[in-house]
């Protein structure tokens, strides 16, 4: 009872994390990534872009472009427009301008194993070669309701427990799998260049300069009025220095056991075919 | 301040609608389909189907298969377990058991331009060229464009490429990739993909369904492991005939929220027939829906008109 009345007086002020139920506006942007794809070090990226005035910080990420998972209904309602919001959904039709990026799966797989070992949210004694199989190929409904803090860090507990309480994925939303993730976007809007960018992890690290640049000119299109000269995009790479840096790519092929490779490319071999990741699979068959 | 207090109750008692709050069951069944793909007339064959002492009417249609964007949260709680929901949401991760209507999309916007006017989203003087060009633009509606419900349902690892740009354009990293390497060839839905992962997952035509109800409900109902006699079945298509819909729609547009507020002088229940769009649509209406979703056409099997 006690937590219903919580709920009620957190949704009555909207002070619930907006999540799913964020009310989208017609003039708002996004910035899409499944999580372990990068997409906090494209989010740094583009904060930088939006004010060069000073680097973006823990602090004031959420201000200047703020996740679905931590903020308010409340805060986003208040938000200056057009708003830049981040979010690891699958495709919402309602997002009218996105910008997604993807990544190497099997290195989106090294990568989350990494992160929720440090969350503590796996065991220990899980080795890489049980975690795809069991949380990362794995089917969907493995996520429920547990996975907001898991991906994306602690929700703040001053919030207080009825906060918490409405984390189920009905409102939250759900990454669902890296195969959902990236086909429902791509199928939605994979040909439709004027309503998504897609980005590749890689080419943002081998030529941020270029891919950033895109970015800017995106987001000018798409109404926001922007600086988007060279420079610009020089200076916002340059405060982007010294916060975390993105891990380099490729790592799976020195870490990544030979069946979670498998397990994956079974799975999505001409998902990431199409985003132009070379499978290895391919070259042990030739072999044979 | 008031709207605000309303919403607020509403979201206490669960009385708001379900959409994405609903609580998702792992044996709900969904009934998918972009607007005006046949989904009406698919709720009324099952709803019959699974309930042969009394006919399914409008004023009943809401409790037999309830809406997801109708039917209050706390009610869904208190249904019989499989709980089958009509819905026209794009991809949702969390359906697991999805029956999904796909219809021409050229007369998918005849059908729209149609009820868009019963509904009063547009008055008489809209035009329909002029409806389809802005039925072509994404994230203006909450169910999305045809292109982006029906690429975010079918898109899987087999067909992956064809949705992607691969031409002049494209990025240079997708160059390699076959281009319409499965034109024509209909769509596989077993392969791993955005439906896949042992999902269970039925596409249907609304066409081929439109032709030999019967064939497609038997096939149906196989999907969902009901019983169904071939007299049960005659009796279904029967009750859930265009005719008897019509008479239906006409004794009970008051009792049904679809229909409750919207203009009586253009029925919901309308032709019941496909292939409206060649004497319906203009050449340039054609040429536009097809270059927008020409892609997703193919590999559903509609023939395209022009040739780009």
């Amino acid at each position: 009872m006690m937590i219903r009345l919580g709920y009620l007086a957190n949704y009555s002020l909207e002070r619930d994390i907006a999540g799913r139920a964020l009310c989208k506006l017609p003039d708002d942007l996004f910035v899409v990534a499944y999580p372990g794809s990068g997409g906090q070090w494209l989010r740094r990226l583009i904060a930088n872009l939006l004010d060069s005035s000073s680097p973006v910080t823990e602090a004031n990420v959420m201000l200047r472009l703020p996740d679905l998972y931590h903020g308010s209904r409340r805060g986003f309602a208040r938000m200056n427009r057009p708003r830049i919001i981040f979010s690891h959904e699958c495709f919402d039709a309602e997002y009218r301008k996105v910008i997604y990026l993807v990544r190497d799966p099997r290195d989106v797989a090294v990568a989350l194993y990494e992160q929720r070992r440090q969350g503590g949210s796996i065991e220990d004694s899980l080795s890489l070669e049980q975690f795809v199989p069991t949380f990362f190929t794995k089917k969907t409904d493995e996520y429920r309701g547990a996975w907001a803090e898991d991906f994306s860090g602690s929700i703040k507990a001053d919030h207080g427990f009825a906060y918490r309480s409405r984390l189920k994925d009905e409102f939250l939303g759900t990454p669902a799998s890296w195969g959902e993730n990236v086909m429902s976007w791509v199928g939605a809007r994979g040909r439709d260049p004027n309503a998504m960018l897609l980005l590749r992890y890689e080419d943002l690290l081998s030529d941020p300069q270029a891919e950033l640049g895109k970015v800017a000119e995106f987001l000018n299109l798409a109404g926001l009025n922007l600086d988007a000269s060279p420079e610009r995009v020089r200076s916002a790479l340059k405060a982007s220095q010294g916060q975390p840096t993105p891990q380099d790519s490729g790592k799976w092929s020195t870490v990544l056991p030979e069946t979670a490779i498998q397990a994956i490319e079974s799975v999505w071999g001409p998902v990431m075919t199409a985003m132009g990741y070379a499978l290895q699979a391919h070259e042990v068959e030739e072999c044979r | 301040m008031f709207g605000q207090l309303r919403s607020a109750a509403r979201y206490a008692l669960a009385r708001d609608s379900s959409l994405r709050r609903h609580e998702v069951w792992p044996d709900d069944i969904f009934l998918v389909s972009f607007p005006k793909s046949g989904n009406t007339w698919t709720r009324f064959l099952l709803g019959n189907l699974m309930n042969p002492d009394k006919p399914v009417g409008f004023a009943d249609i809401e409790s037999v298969v309830p809406d997801i964007a109708v039917f209050p949260r706390a009610d869904f709680r208190k249904l019989k377990r499989p709980r089958l929901i009509k819905s026209h949401d794009c991809f949702d991760p969390r359906y697991r058991r999805v029956i999904y209507i796909i219809r021409d999309p050229r007369d998918v916007a005849v059908s729209l331009y149609y009820y868009a006017k019963k509904v009063k989203n547009i008055d008489d003087s809209f035009s329909l060229e002029a409806f389809v060009t802005r039925m072509l633009v994404p994230g203006r509606s909450y169910n999305g464009t045809w292109g982006e419900h029906a690429g975010s349902w079918l898109v899987n690892a087999t067909n992956v490429a064809e949705f992607t740009l691969h031409h002049s354009g494209a990025p240079p990293h997708a160059a390699g990739v076959p281009v319409g390497s499965d034109v024509g060839s209909p769509i596989k839905m077993d392969a791993p993909g955005a439906r896949g992962h042992g999902r269970e997952f039925l596409l249907v035509r609304y066409e081929d369904f439109l032709q030999d109800a019967h064939a497609g409900l038997h096939q149906i109902a196989d999907f969902l492991g009901l019983e169904a006699s071939p007299e049960r079945i005659e009796q279904a298509v029967q009750r859930s005939s265009a005719d008897s819909m019509r008479k239906l729609e006409s004794a009970q547009n008051l009792q049904w929220q679809t229909t409750r507020e919207t203009r009586k002088d253009i029925p919901f229940v309308r032709q019941a027939k496909s292939g409206q769009w060649r004497t319906a649509l203009s050449a340039h209406s054609i040429a536009e829906i097809e270059s927008a979703w020409g892609h997703l056409m193919r590999l559903t099997g509609y023939e395209l008109e022009t040739i780009t």
